[in-house]
């Protein structure tokens, strides 16, 4: 039995971070899942507290996306990127790139779904532009990340 | 001429590059993010997969053989 819970996260290349899941539902379903903003807002929300107010999806090659999330105190992170390449309902390349706060520049981010006995399987790969990004994007992940890193950032701060 | 302030009495200051964070740390805010993401995508899926059976199943109803009505004599 494939097992859905367990999350994998690896880093196949220096540039590269992969994550892989399996979902217990058919492609479709859940190519329709990660590509509809209303479906999306219910669960593309990140660390607990954060909702997603926007979701604008031009969903072909070389259309824009953008998303916005805000928490209860009002904060707001917006972040975007055009489409490379739509394979439907099997495979999305798109650019990404937050707009408040720098996490290694613009990364290129590859979704792939495979289906085997009505189960999916996700992989999504974050490709940093070079090792000095991904560099940065470590560093950044551990003192400005979304939630109680904003308090370390404060302590950081006072020191 | 070249006056001098306090300024010069200062020691240099410089910038030291704090050491790079751990790795781990990065990937493992990544994991506890989209754990969390891909939870919510269960939950909404299943919804999805529940709409789809009800919808199968008003289907067939539908084509079902109704039950003939009984003559009355």
């Amino acid at each position: 039995m494939t097992r859905t819970a367990a999350l994998q996260v690896t880093t196949p290349t220096d540039l590269e971070l992969m994550m892989t899941r399996v979902f217990d539902a058919p492609l479709g379903m859940v190519f329709d899942a990660l590509t509809t903003p209303d479906l999306m807002k219910r669960w593309l929300l990140g660390p607990p507290g954060w909702t997603m107010p926007v979701c604008k999806i031009d969903l072909r090659v070389g259309g824009k996306y953008r998303y916005v999330w805000q928490n209860a105190d009002g904060r707001k992170m917006g972040m975007g990127g055009t489409f490379k390449e739509i394979v439907r309902p099997s495979r999305i390349v798109a650019t990404e790139m937050y707009e408040d706060y720098w996490t290694g520049g613009e990364t290129l981010v590859t979704t792939a779904l495979v289906e085997t006995r009505g189960k999916t399987t996700l992989s999504m790969t974050v490709r940093y532009a070079s090792r000095e990004a991904r560099d940065a994007a470590i560093q950044m992940g551990a003192t400005k990340g979304l939630e109680a890193s904003y308090d370390r950032l404060a302590e950081l701060l006072k020191a | 001429m070249i006056s001098r302030g306090r300024e010069a009495q200062r020691p240099p200051r410089r910038l030291e590059p704090r050491p790079l964070a751990d790795p781990t740390d990065w990937i493992d805010r990544y994991r506890r993010i989209w754990e969390g993401n891909y939870k919510r995508l269960d939950t909404v899926l299943q919804e999805l997969k529940n709409k789809q059976k009800k919808a199968v199943d008003a289907l067939l109803e539908d084509v079902k053989p109704k039950p003939k009505k009984r003559r009355f004599k």
